[in-house]
């Protein structure tokens, strides 16, 4: 692994963070092209993330921007791992690349796709403009999320990626991505000339790299070595999701809420084949509030529009199950 | 820079166990925590401490939680360490503010943004962990399983059993096809695409429980979660079952042998019938039984199928029905896939006497594994064999004495 600056000139905190508006406009560097001429600056809004990390999560963060690796985010699902990426993005006020990934990417994808096929038809056209375009290889280039954030960096730009969910891809994903995560730097195959690198003198502009990983597949030993991991963990206390769910506006109902959180915790102590999480929450709590169901629906037997938050039908007998115990011990 | 702070020693104590524990740290890791060290993190409390280290070098909740319970057992409470009085004023922060003036553009763009970020204050007070009131839970021992086999070893090899098949949208260029089709035609016609590749590898992994595999029982669950996690595969299925998979096996086609005391089955194999009645278990306690033939079709077919089992090389002694029982098993397999091995916890001297370990002779001659090896293909759980194993698995020719 080799030795890279340390750079703690920028920090992420969330002290103010519920303070920020709810969007803010922030100048985005159009890089997607590979342009010879200076890139253009637009203005372009972002809107909040409703977030609530805990202090170890924001160490974390920061510790990964200080030394320039990616920051793994191992978690069950819905715990919030993706929604981190954008609530530092927001907080800092840099653009967010985002990356899904598929079980068919390649590490390839995430620095630019070259488009030969549609180069080579406007080569065969008989087409003067586009012929003449098609003598340009620029012109069939376009850089992905990773590319552009370092793209942008050579520009004096920083940016936020987001690899979400790198345990779709195949094995060999995450192990070619280990020389550009490293060097933040790339060079486009096809046209030797055309190089982007992060200049080492500025760690500060280095791309600030979120990779999330949902335990599906275990990733390769060298690429877990670069970077600085972290385990989120479910929100252990009804104090805390409490706060989670009032960071989502459209939750008004407080009561509604508690209940539901109780719900959820009783749920979650069950043996369930998929526990739910945050999200199934947010969307259960939601729900429930907008279509004003009575708080006392909660006690019945069978819970109101339980779909959203057990997705199996063995785990729905189950909360079922529980409840008539619970009615009959009463 | 480094001289003026004093960093904890026990770190180091830390390092190495944690390197004996067969974490894969190396010399650069443990750079990376001086480096953060001496940038301001970990200093607030053990605990920061605690999580620096694991967010460096635990990369999963079981290494998090083993490097916690040696954290606190070689922390050493009465040694106080203290930071420098002003840690990072190395040449990072001064190249990046001189930096920072020779774009004056992007200052100002960026003041008029209100920016969150705040500047941590790192003249820390000394730091003692006795001043502390922290109730560090003291674990004497902390257990790491050594199986014959290590996690990544199974990793590394199973990542190898692989089946690409096209799937999707064509959006690759096929330049082979391409070419080949216009050198046919003499004229630019339209380019042919594929799709991407994809693996679709499925496999089914059998595994013998309880009897003379009890002792193998954590041995094959490692292998088993090992080869689930690691191995990129579209679909894996485990399934237990007790000595053979299928068991009542015509035993008629026993008769022209019975004046021999330990029968070869080559002379009636042919006649021996396909088996695949019965049940297999969904379950390792062997709870929920599943009709076998169902789980072939739905796993089997053309899928790759691992047998774990000693096939009764413990005992050492011959057992013609399980012989019978297991090769009329093979021959329904056959039916699904010819893509399968098994898999022997124990050492091949137990099963196979080849000329490496001619003084077992006389004990692996005469047993039930021995003649089963005969017929199918049968490597030891360790390294070299499961290497072997996926190589026949992928399709790499294996001589076997006597084919089924």
């Amino acid at each position: 692994m080799p030795k890279r600056p340390i750079d703690t000139s920028t920090t992420f905190s969330l002290k103010d963070y519920d303070k920020l508006p709810e969007s803010r406009s922030i100048n985005y560097l159009e890089v997607e092209s590979v342009e010879e001429d200076k890139p253009k600056t637009e203005k372009i809004t972002i809107s909040k993330e409703p977030y609530l990390p805990n202090d170890k999560l924001v160490e974390a963060v920061n510790l990964a921007i200080a030394l320039g690796r990616p920051l793994l985010l191992q978690g069950e699902p819905g715990c919030g791992k993706t929604s981190l990426a954008y609530a530092v993005a927001y907080a800092l006020g840099l653009p967010l690349e985002v990356s899904y990934i598929k079980s068919t990417s390649r590490a390839q994808d995430l620095l630019y796709i070259y488009d030969a096929i549609n180069r080579l038809y406007d080569a065969e056209l008989k087409n003067e403009q586009r012929n003449e375009q098609s003598q340009d290889i620029r012109n069939y280039i376009r850089l992905g999320p990773l590319g552009k954030a370092i793209a942008r960096a050579q520009y004096g730009r920083r940016s936020v990626v987001l690899i979400d969910e790198i345990d779709k891809a195949d094995l060999d994903f995450p192990n070619d991505l280990l020389w550009e995560l490293d060097k933040l730097e790339f060079c486009i195959t096809e046209a030797r000339d055309i190089q982007y690198a992060v200049d080492k003198e500025t760690p500060e502009l280095r791309p600030i790299v979120f990779i999330t990983h949902n335990e599906e597949k275990a990733l390769p030993v060298a690429f877990l070595r670069r970077c600085i991991f972290h385990y989120v963990k479910f929100p252990e206390t009804e104090k805390q999701l409490l706060e989670i769910l009032e960071l989502h506006d459209r939750i008004t109902n407080q009561g509604l809420s508690q209940k539901a959180i109780k719900v959820l915790l009783e749920l979650r102590k069950l043996d369930l084949s998929k526990k739910p999480g945050l999200s199934e929450l947010l969307d259960w709590v939601g729900y429930l509030q907008a279509v004003k169901t009575p708080i006392e629906k909660l006690d019945e037997l069978e819970l109101p529009y339980i779909g959203a938050l057990l997705k199996q039908d063995i785990d729905r007998q189950r909360a079922i199950n529980r409840q008539r115990a619970d009615k009959g011990d009463s | 820079m480094t001289e003026s702070a004093k960093s904890p020693e026990f770190l180091w104590t830390l390092f190495e166990q944690l390197r004996r524990r067969g974490f894969p740290l190396g010399i650069d890791d443990y750079q990376e925590l001086r480096i953060s060290l001496q940038a301001g993190f970990g200093w607030s409390s053990s605990e920061a401490l605690k999580d620096l280290c694991n967010s460096l070098w635990a990369k999963s909740l079981e290494e998090q939680e083993i490097l916690t319970s040696l954290f606190n057992q070689f922390i050493d409470k009465k040694e106080t360490w203290q930071l420098p009085q002003s840690p990072v004023q190395g040449d990072a922060d001064i190249t990046e503010s001189s930096k920072l003036e020779e774009k004056p553009e992007l200052q100002e763009e960026e003041k008029n943004e209100p920016i969150v970020t705040t500047k941590i204050d790192r003249t820390l007070p000394e730091i003692s962990l006795k001043d502390l009131d922290v109730q560090l839970v003291e674990r004497k021992f902390i257990f790491v399983p050594q199986f014959p086999l290590t996690y990544r070893e199974i990793a590394q090899t199973w990542r190898h059993l692989r089946y690409p098949v096209e799937v999707g949208a064509l959006t690759e260029l096929d330049v082979e096809e391409t070419i080949k089709r216009r050198c046919q035609m003499g004229v630019p016609i339209p380019v042919v695409l594929k799709a991407r590749r994809r693996n679709q590898a499925r496999l089914l992994v059998l595994v013998d429980r309880y009897g003379s595999m009890t002792p193998c029982h954590r041995f094959c669950e490692e292998v088993c979660k090992a080869i689930r996690q690691a191995g990129r595969l579209e679909e894996m299925a485990i399934y237990y079952f007790h000595n053979v998979p299928a068991e009542g096996a015509d035993e008629e086609v026993l008769e022209p042998l019975s004046k021999q005391l330990f029968p070869v089955l080559d002379s009636i194999l042919p006649e021996i019938k396909p088996l695949s009645t019965g049940y297999i278990y969904e379950d390792p306690d062997l709870l929920s039984p599943e009709v076998l033939e169902e789980v072939l079709e739905k796993y089997a077919n053309s899928a790759f199928v691992v047998i774990i089992s000693d096939a009764g090389a413990i005992s050492g002694t011959y057992n013609v029905t399980r012989l019978l029982d297991t090769i009329s098993f093979f021959k329904a397999l056959r039916t699904y896939t010819s893509s399968y091995v098994w898999l022997n916890p124990l050492p091949q001297a137990y099963w196979n006497n080849n000329k490496n370990n001619k003084n077992n002779k006389t004990k692996t001659k005469n047993n039930t594994a021995h003649q089963i090896a005969r017929h199918v293909p049968m490597f030891p759980l360790d390294q070299e064999g499961i290497q072997q194993a996926v190589n026949v698995l992928r399709g790499k020719k294996y001589n076997i004495e006597k084919s089924l």
